[in-house]
């Protein structure tokens, strides 16, 4: 599909011609499905800019000489590079641009936490407070122009491996994508395996569907397959074949396993049925599709009281989901304040207009159970904030007196996840923290084990998919110089200074 | 040119361990071989270029220019055309002027002990890597890990400076004239880094000793775990949650607009 884009009329900059930036102009703010409608279905909920929007968009940036945005952003994307060509027009352009420093651009400009990176930084917050340009939805904007065009895929050239080495890389989250993508256009051989029988990791079992449609997620993979890397599902590596059949066959590995490993609460009553790690309830219902049940395979307990513990991005997406169940109330339960969440404010702003209620300062102390040994209530204890801790978020501490019981009869608990043990205990001197997330080199992400590098949440615990596609990056970089190293010097983690 | 025959062979051996040695190989070939009186840097460089291993051009050739600036003493100049990268390009300078105009790879001015280098471009990693002495000025951005180790000498950054600028450094001082990324400063231990504008999340994590000044916005978590030297912050940012620091000290200033 060829479009004519008469950049004129959409506002923007004829080519050639100097911008004259609107920065004073309001920011656009982005259509979205009605509350009332969308808590009836599992479609995205924002649904994007229009070229005129994008195009209004690009206009308020200053295209500063030196960004800002730039520097906050984690893989360091020449956004007013990018933006500059959205407002003259140019948008399949601007994806392009997007895609040497993002694997994952439509992916990014969906899910990034930008108001804490490069829309915070931004210069236009000095003048219009809480105005920047909206960086993440013209990303998402650039790159979702592409992927509607060009057959549904942005095809790369085939690139032919013009190296000898061999890269295995397991797990197929942004981390595992992006550093299999990088890697396969240095011209190695890549092969990625993934334990689950889709590829994505938390991209498609655990960010629901009205937050980052799935055949989008896709679409960016075929992506990486285009760039020739060839990816293996239904595979666990330690478990399907031992790792040590990895370590012979390949130059080089990079663990990208996650965090997928749920931490639960450990207090009474918690094996109770109906409660649900967050991990579980998720997978469920994304992967396995479980709201459409009996088309799809997998049930799930459609709720009457659901209650969600924690307020990440995780409790934010399953009281999102709860409601879609047609849950008649599901809320949080928090520990601390609104102030502390780690949720991102957009998410927190679009659950509430969906009906979910936030309890803050409350946690749970006991699940209590019916006759037949499923949950029914919760008993809550009121907490209150005292000093800050070491990072410097104020800890929540128990107010005497203070617990009562509420109703569930559905309870997830979110309240982190950390990475799997399977790797770290298939190698005996893989150095770890906390049991299992993997120490590596902070400049070669080199682990303690020779040929093994590793990145995303398995090195940092849960965190964000911009920093798993940094750490890739980086890792890729460091990768590529090791293997044409003729002596594979090997940098491991000062392991002494664990943190 | 037999300087070039040299130089192909030069290639096809193995990249040694440490930076010195392979800049003494470099050294003793350009040492031993005769060369027009008016070869310039550009004029080698294109040479180079044009050789038949062109690919491998950008793993050690920046040792191999850096090493002929060294034997003839001169200031020169080299501009680098589009998609070509040198690496070590000012490794190991020890006086004159070298201006560049193009993208540079890996560890501009790496060991550089005197000197200036001119930079209208763009700057990859480790540049001014175990500096010594001289002085660095890029008129473009600078990518990650500016300044480790660094020893002595000066750098300014007339635009943006990317993560972990001043790493592990120990003396001389980065002048930003942008902004910096993340991780400014990380594990110092001293000198001095002044950025003009704003630094982002963990400015001077482990830091040891030395300077960091921040005149604009600031990014979170900064302190981390320091245990020494002295960071000054613009008053603006004093409500911003603390991290953990295990000494060093911490200080909210006013900062005159320049
Ligand atoms: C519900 C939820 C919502 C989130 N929302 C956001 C958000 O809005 N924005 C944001 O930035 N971040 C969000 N995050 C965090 C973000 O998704 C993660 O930080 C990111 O996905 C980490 O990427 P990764 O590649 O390191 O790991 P993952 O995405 O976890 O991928 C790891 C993959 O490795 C596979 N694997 C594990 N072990 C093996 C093995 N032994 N062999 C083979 N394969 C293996 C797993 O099956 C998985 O597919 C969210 C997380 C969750 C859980
Ligand atoms: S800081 Fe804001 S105005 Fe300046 S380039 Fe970045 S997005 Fe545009």
């Amino acid at each position: 599909m060829t479009d004519k884009i008469d950049i004129v009329a959409l506002g923007g900059v004829e080519p050639g011609k100097p911008k004259k930036a609107r920065p004073k102009e309001p920011r656009r703010e982005i259509a979205c499905q009605d509350a009332k409608a969308r808590i009836r279905n599992f479609s995205e909920v924002a649904l994007g800019y229009k070229p005129e929007d994008a195009v209004y968009e690009a206009m308020r940036c200053l295209e500063c000489p030196r960004p800002r945005c730039v520097v906050a952003c984690p893989v360091h994307i020449d956004i007013p590079s990018f933006v500059g060509l959205i407002s003259r027009g140019e948008f399949s352009e601007a994806a392009k641009d997007l895609r040497k420093y993002n694997t994952l651009p439509a992916v990014c400009g969906r899910v990034c936490p930008q108001e804490n990176l490069c829309e915070a930084a931004c210069v236009l917050n000095d003048t219009n407070p809480g105005n920047p340009v909206a960086v993440g939805r013209l990303e998402r904007f650039a790159a979702d122009w592409v992927l509607a065009r060009e057959n549904g895929t942005v095809r790369q050239a085939a690139v032919e491996p013009t190296t000898p080495f061999k890269v295995a890389v397991v797990g197929s989250g942004p981390s595992g994508l992006t550093c299999a993508a990088e890697l396969a256009k240095l011209g190695h051989t890549v092969h990625l395996f993934e334990a689950l029988h889709k590829p994505g990791g938390v991209m498609m079992y655990g960010i629901p569907e009205f937050r980052l449609p799935k055949a989008m997620v896709q679409k960016e993979i075929n992506y990486v397959r285009s760039l020739g890397v060839v990816v293996e599902t239904n595979c666990i590596v330690g478990k399907t074949f031992p790792i040590k059949e990895v370590m012979n066959e390949y130059d080089a590995i990079y663990v990208a396993s996650g965090a997928g490993y749920p931490n639960m609460m450990r207090i009474p009553g918690e094996n109770l049925g109906g409660i649900y790690s967050a991990n579980e309830f998720l997978t469920r219902v994304n992967l396995m599709r479980a709201y459409d049940f009996p088309k799809a395979g997998t049930p799930v307990k459609k709720p009457k009281n659901g209650i969600v513990v924690g307020a990440g991005f995780t409790a934010f997406d399953v009281v999102r989901i709860m409601l879609r169940l047609g849950a008649e109330k599901a809320g949080i339960v928090y520990r601390r304040t609104r102030k502390e969440m780690p949720g991102r404010g957009e998410e927190i702003e679009h659950s509430e207009e969906e009906g979910a209620f936030i309890q803050e300062l409350r946690n749970p102390v006991r699940f209590i159970g019916d006759e037949r040994g499923f949950v029914k209530q919760i008993e809550l204890q009121k907490m209150e904030l005292g000093e800050p801790d070491a990072s410097g978020r104020r800890k929540p501490v128990p107010v005497e007196g203070g617990n009562y019981i509420i109703d569930a009869d559905l309870v997830v608990v979110a309240i982190g996840q950390s990475p799997n043990v399977l790797i770290p205990s298939s190698l005996p001197n893989l150095s770890t923290r906390w049991g299992s997330v993997i120490n590596v080199n902070r400049e070669s992400y080199m682990s303690t084990v020779p040929k093994v590098f590793a990145g995303g949440d398995a090195i940092t615990g849960a965190a964000t998919v911009i920093l798993a596609i940094r750490a890739a990056k980086e890792a890729a970089r460091a990768m590529d110089a090791y293997l044409h190293d003729p002596k594979r010097k090997w940098f491991p983690p000062e392991v002494s200074e664990k943190k | 040119m037999k300087l070039l025959d040299s130089f192909v062979n030069y290639l096809g051996q193995p990249v040694e361990e440490e930076h010195g040695k392979e800049f003494a190989k470099a050294l003793d070939i350009v040492g031993a071989s005769e060369f027009p009186a008016d070869l310039t840097l550009q004029k080698l460089f294109e040479e180079l270029l044009s050789e038949k291993e062109a690919h491998r051009f950008s793993v050690k050739s920046g040792f191999f220019l850096s090493a002929f600036l060294r034997k003839t003493g001169k200031s020169d100049a080299l501009e680098i055309p589009a998609g070509v990268t040198v690496h070590y390009l000012g490794a190991f300078l020890s006086g004159g002027e070298l201006k560049v105009k193009g993208e540079c790879g890996d560890y501009l001015g790496a060991f550089a002990e005197g000197g200036t280098i001119l930079v209208e471009g763009t700057v990859k990693d480790y540049a001014g890597f175990s500096m010594k002495g001289g002085k660095i000025q890029v008129r473009g951005v600078v990518q990650n890990h500016a300044a480790m180790n660094m020893e002595s000498g000066e750098i300014v950054i007339e635009k943006n400076c990317y993560d972990f600028c001043g790493n592990s450094m120990n003396g001389g001082k980065i002048e930003i004239r942008g902004n910096a990324g993340y991780s400014l400063g990380y594990r110092m231990k001293g000198g001095e880094i002044e950025v003009r504008d704003l630094a982002w999340d963990l400015i001077g994590e482990e830091m040891k000793g030395g300077k960091i000044t921040v005149k604009g916005h600031i990014g979170k978590e900064f302190g981390l775990n320091m245990s020494g030297g002295e960071i000054f912050l613009n008053e603006a940012n004093k409500d911003l949650p603390r991290s953990k620091t295990k000494g060093g000290t911490i200080n909210f200033v006013s900062f005159k607009k320049s």
